[in-house]
This record gives structure tokens, sequence and C-alpha cells, in this order.
């Protein structure tokens, strides 16, 4: 399993090449944010606005990014000598790990938008507080507001990411089509349908009703006000959002420990 | 010595029965030709030793111990297959980098010396390839592994002469220097039956024929003439195959020509591949 990591870590198709596609996803997004800013300029707008972009669309593109690149880790670690054993152990460290890194990466390009946004009058709405319908009571860089949100961040991106798995799962076990059909469904069924709502407000949503709901909701609302519940918020995000990975991997693990490995040129040949 | 051995291996698809019950073994130090028609089950046999699929029943030992999920042991098997399991966009240099981090004994140097000689650009993609330079990338890839039993999966696919007769000195070369196990399984049998030191034929997924290379082609001789001669000498032997063209016919029979050849006969040694022919069930 070492090898595979080390490979995954330092070698050209792991983290490298997420790495590449995260800042291509960033980047776009971040182009958008700065179109959109210049119409807030135009209209003369000056007030803090609720941009979800980068949490909604930059989560999304690096969970297509990391099914991605453990569909093709896959082939690349079984046709050199790793066994599927080293590749399902490595896969459970490495999600949580490209999770930390999108985390940072994510927050990273939000700081340096509403950095920008501040030199024009403007500002973005922080990235946890926005899922909060009483953002107006704190300070959005108060330090337990950003934990929090850092904390949603990344329990967002382990969300889909777990959906991710599921779709390279039945990828490999059957095929693209019946891949799709399927996760959209799980997601669809999950998140009450995608169109009624953000993604991050409904997965985010999906968590508290998976546990506890009336208090998990009333924590949701009023608990980032409360310091002596902080702390356990912030726990009961990051576990459910862990609890949850570790439930998709396992079925991830199910689905993958025997399914061949083929080439697409020649799938099914004798 | 390092041997592979497959016990009683059987991989069953839904509706065929790809391999039945093969048992073999393999020893490093010897280049072997795994030879069989198109669907007999040589790229199966290959996928099965490198973990790429499971079997259905059966097993594979490498020096006593399961090689299946093994890492310790895969590192000591490298299949190059037909089919294309690195992403196409990868550069042929990055491949060859990413070996050091799975084959300890991968030997990045002596592969980019094998593009040279083959004069294959390591800047470009996978996907920029040709089919011939494909293979060329994929047969290096697996030649610098460093790995003790080496299996060629159709390695001179696309390629042309002058490449083909390259590759069987490269082989060759490689061998006596790491003493690896090679596994080549093509079609181009005559071609290559120089390098075999044993050959497995394989015939709808059975394992017909585990023998070294001469005695293989011991094995059989091709009778011809006038058919009425031919089919007279062959009543009461073990006919492989017989055509017939005209008032000619050939044949090839089972076992060592005795001594009385009936006038009008002629008896030759038949090559390589035309013994696999008449052992897999003749032409068509």
């Amino acid at each position: 399993m070492r090898d595979y990591i080390r490979y995954v870590l330092r070698g050209r198709e792991g983290l490298r090449s997420y790495l590449v596609l995260l800042a291509t996803v960033l980047g776009s997004l971040f182009a958008v944010h700065m179109l959109l800013l210049g119409v807030l300029i135009a209209d003369k707008f000056n007030d803090r606005i609720d941009l979800l972009i980068y949490e909604i669309l930059g989560s999304a593109g690096a969970a297509i990014g990391y099914a991605m690149l453990t569909d093709r880790l896959l082939k690349i670690a079984v046709s050199s000598g790793v066994s599927r054993k080293a590749f399902l152990h490595g896969t459970a460290y490495l999600g949580p790990l490209f999770a930390l890194i999108t985390t940072a990466a994510i927050t990273l390009f939000f700081l340096i938008t509403d950095g920008i946004y501040h030199l024009s009058g403007n500002g973005l709405s922080n990235i946890g507080i926005s899922l909060y319908y009483e953002r107006s009571y704190l300070s959005v860089y108060a330090p337990r507001v950003v934990i929090f949100s850092l904390t949603a961040l990344f329990s967002l991106i382990l969300y889909l990411y777990s959906y991710g798995l599921l779709f390279v799962a039945f990828r490999n076990r059957f095929n693209n089509m019946p891949a799709g059909v399927i996760v959209t469904g799980i997601i669809f069924t999950l998140c009450h349908g995608l169109v009624l709502g953000t993604v991050a407000v409904l997965l985010l949503d999906k968590i508290s009703l998976r546990l506890d709901p009336e208090w998990l909701a009333e924590q949701m609302q009023y608990g980032i006000l409360l310091d002596d519940t902080f702390r356990s918020d912030v726990c009961v995000l990051a576990e459910a959002a862990v609890v949850w990975y570790l439930l998709v991997y396992g079925i991830f693990v199910l689905m993958m420990r025997r399914v061949p490995v083929r080439g697409k040129e020649k799938e099914g040949a004798i | 010595m390092s041997k592979i051995e497959l016990q009683e291996l059987t991989k069953k698809y839904r509706l065929k029965l790809a391999l039945d019950s093969v048992s073999l073994t393999l020893e490093k130090g010897h280049i072997y030709g795994l030879l069989g028609r198109n669907g007999a089950g040589k790229t199966t046999l290959c996928s099965l030793i490198a973990n790429r699929d499971f079997p259905t029943s059966g097993k594979v030992l490498l020096d006593g111990e399961k090689l299946k999920e093994n890492d310790a042991l895969l590192k000591k098997v490298y299949c190059m297959g037909a089919e294309d399991l690195l992403p196409n966009y990868m550069r042929v240099r990055d491949v060859i980098a990413s070996m050091k981090y799975f084959y300890l004994k991968s030997a990045a140097n002596y592969a980019l010396s094998l593009c040279d000689q083959f004069r294959l650009d390591p800047k470009k993609r996978l996907s920029q390839l040709s089919t011939g330079y494909r293979t060329i990338a994929k047969v290096i890839f697996a030649m610098s592994s460093g790995a003790d039993f080496i299996f060629l999966d159709e390695p001179t696919l696309g390629l042309d002469a002058n490449h083909r007769e390259l590759l069987y000195k490269l082989i060759l070369e490689r061998f006596e220097e790491t003493g690896a196990a090679f596994v080549i399984s093509t079609h181009l049998i005559d071609e290559c039956a120089g390098l075999f030191e044993r050959c497995f034929v394989l015939r709808e997924g059975k394992l017909i024929a585990d023998e070294d290379s001469d005695t293989l082609r011991r094995s059989a001789y091709a009778v011809e003439g006038k058919t009425e001669a031919v089919d007279a000498y062959c009543q009461g032997r073990e006919v492989l195959s017989r055509s017939a063209v005209g008032t000619l016919c050939s044949a090839c029979v089972k076992g060592e020509p005795d001594d009385a050849i009936p006038a009008g006969l002629e008896i030759s040694q038949p090559g390589l591949q035309q013994l696999l022919i008449a052992l897999t069930g003749g032409e068509g």
C-alpha cells in the first residue's frame, strides 16, 4: 500500500493531476466571480452577496475529478502490480486527505475572491455562514465561524466524493450508463431532488436528518452562537460526513475487491 | 529457481468457458511461447496471473505462495497486455518515470535507450502513438520493469518487420542479462519459434500441449502426395489435420514417421506454425 500511496502523492497521475484539475475548476470559477464583480460594479451594487459558487460548483468539480482519478488509478495500480487490497486501503486514506486539500484550496480561492470584492466595496458571504438563516449575528471572519465553515465544506466534499466512489464502483461493475443512472438516482432520492435547492443546503440538511433531526436542525440554525455547543456542532458535521463516507467506502470495497480490470479496446476479450 | 505454478486454473464467463483446468509451471530463466487461436484463452491466462482478473477456480502460486492479492509477489510479475490500461494522455517518459514507484528494479535509463533504438519519442503522449508504436511503448515498459516474470501478450501487434527483428534481438539480450522468464503470446509463430524453449498450446481454454519446442516439433510429421496414397497411409494413424488441393493432399500425422514410407509420399518436419494449425483444429 505504501508504494501506491507514494505514487499517488508524488507521481504524475495522482495528487499532481488532481491539483491541476482542481486549479482549472477553481480558476474558471474565479473568472466567473470576476465577471459577476464587473456586473456588480456596473450596477453600483455595494453589499455582501450570497454566492455559493465555490462551495457548490467547486466541490462538485472536485468530486468529479476525484472519481476520474480513482478510476484511472485503479487501472494504473493493478497493471503495475498493486493488489486491489492495497488500492482499496489507499483509497480509504486518500479520500479524506484529498478532501482536506480541496477544502484548503477552495477556501484560498474564496479568500482571494472575497479580498478583491472588498476592494470594490462588495463582499462574498462566508462559506459556512451562508448556510445559516441567522448569519447576520456574527462576523464572517470570527475564528469559530471560519472553523465551522471549513468543517461544512470538508463534509460537503466528502459527501460528494462518496457519490464519486459509488459511480466508479458501478462503472467498473457494469458500465457508464447504469452507473450514471444509479448514482443520479441515489443523489436525487437522498437530496429530494437537486432542482429544489442548492446541493450544499440539501446535503447538510440530509446530515441533520440522518442524526437527530430536531436537535441538529436547531444546532444548525442557532448552535453557532453558543460557545459551549460549538465544538459539538463541528464534530457532528464532520462525524456525519466521515461516517457516510466510510459507509459508501464499504460498498465501494465490496463492489471493487474482485472487479476485473480491462482496457477499453478489448473489453470482454478472451 | 523461482517459479509460477498454475493449478487447475479455470475461468468461466457467463456464456463461455475461457480456461478449463489449466495447470502448468513457468520457471525463471526460460522463454516460453503461449500459443493458440483467437479466443483460446491466452489473454485470460495472462490476466489471471497478473491479478487483473480472478479465476473461477484454481490458483496461481509463485514460489509456493498464492499470487492473488499478494503485493510483494505481484511486483515480480509484469504483464504487457494487448489492451490499453494506462491513460492515453500520459507521456511515454511519465510512464517510465512512474515505474520506479511500483517496480524497485525498474531501469529508466534502459527504457530510454530502448526508446532510442526504436526511435520512439518519449515526450509523446500514448494517444499520439500509432498502433505499432503503442505496442513498442508497452514492450519497453515491460522489458524495463525488472520483473522476474514478463508476459508479453501480442508484442508484435502492428510492428513492421524491422522492428520485429529488433524486438526479438532485444528480448534475447534482456533475457541473457536478467535471466527473467519471458512468456510470449503471439500469432507470428514461425518468426518467434526460435525464441521459444518451451511451448504451451491452448485450444478452447484447454491446455493441449506443454512441451519443449523441439519435442513439440518432433511430435508430428507432414505427409504429402497423391490423395489416395496419403489417405491409405493415414489409415490407422492419428491424423491431426488434412488438406487436399486437386489430386494432391497433405496430412499432419501425430507421432514419429516409421521407416516404411510408401513410394510417392514425401515426409517432412512441419514448422511450429503448421503444427499449431494442425493441433488447434486445422485451417478455418
